[in-house]
């Protein structure tokens, strides 16, 4: 038997995973300017971000048509001609035809968006777990 | 305590970004998780059709 709903983990539940399996310690951050997300990003890091699904759902970046809630995706670098930023998203595994697979560019104003929609996040904000600078 | 610095321009060297995020990541008031946060970041499981 397999469950059909286990929830999800938190920022510092994933954060105390990671520590534990691999020795990776991240750095939680709340309500981040998003002009200080995008200096953390340019500067080396990476990042875990809660975003609102609803807000990728109308796009061509939709890794799960009809979800529309919480989830989490890792921003690995941005890129500097067009501000558009590589995203990780765990759903974007190409199972079927029209779901994106692997990385995709994600133009900044709808990784903005989508981050700025999560749940108890202040304007002008964003959420995230940052990696360490590995530049 | 020092003045806190706004984020440098995205163009900006790479240095000053490396400084920012630095002094950024020291500020208190960034580690605390706000209310209204959900415990459960992600629903994934419901995602995934």
């Amino acid at each position: 038997m397999t469950p059909t709903n286990c929830g999800g983990t938190s920022l510092n539940q994933n954060d105390a995973a990671v520590n534990y399996l691999y020795g990776v310690d991240m750095a939680v951050r709340y309500n981040v300017p998003w002009t200080t997300f995008a200096s953390m990003i340019i500067s080396g890091r990476g990042a875990v971000v809660p975003i609102r699904y609803s807000v990728i759902a109308p796009t061509r970046f939709d890794g799960s048509p009809g979800f529309t809630g919480n989830h989490g995706i890792f921003v690995n670098e941005r890129r500097a001609t067009d501000g558009a930023y590589l995203v990780y998203d765990p759903l974007a595994d190409g199972r079927r035809a029209g779901i994106p697979r692997g990385p995709q560019w994600w133009p900044g104003s709808l990784l903005k968006a989508a981050a700025y929609a999560y749940p108890g996040t202040n304007i002008g904000c964003v959420h995230a777990s940052f990696t360490r600078d590995t530049d | 305590m020092p003045p806190k610095k706004s984020a440098p321009a995205a163009k900006a060297p790479i240095e000053e970004h490396k400084a920012h995020a630095k002094e950024f990541l020291e500020r208190p008031e960034h580690k605390v998780k706000p209310a209204g946060f959900p415990d459960e970041a992600h629903e994934t499981d419901e995602a995934k059709d």
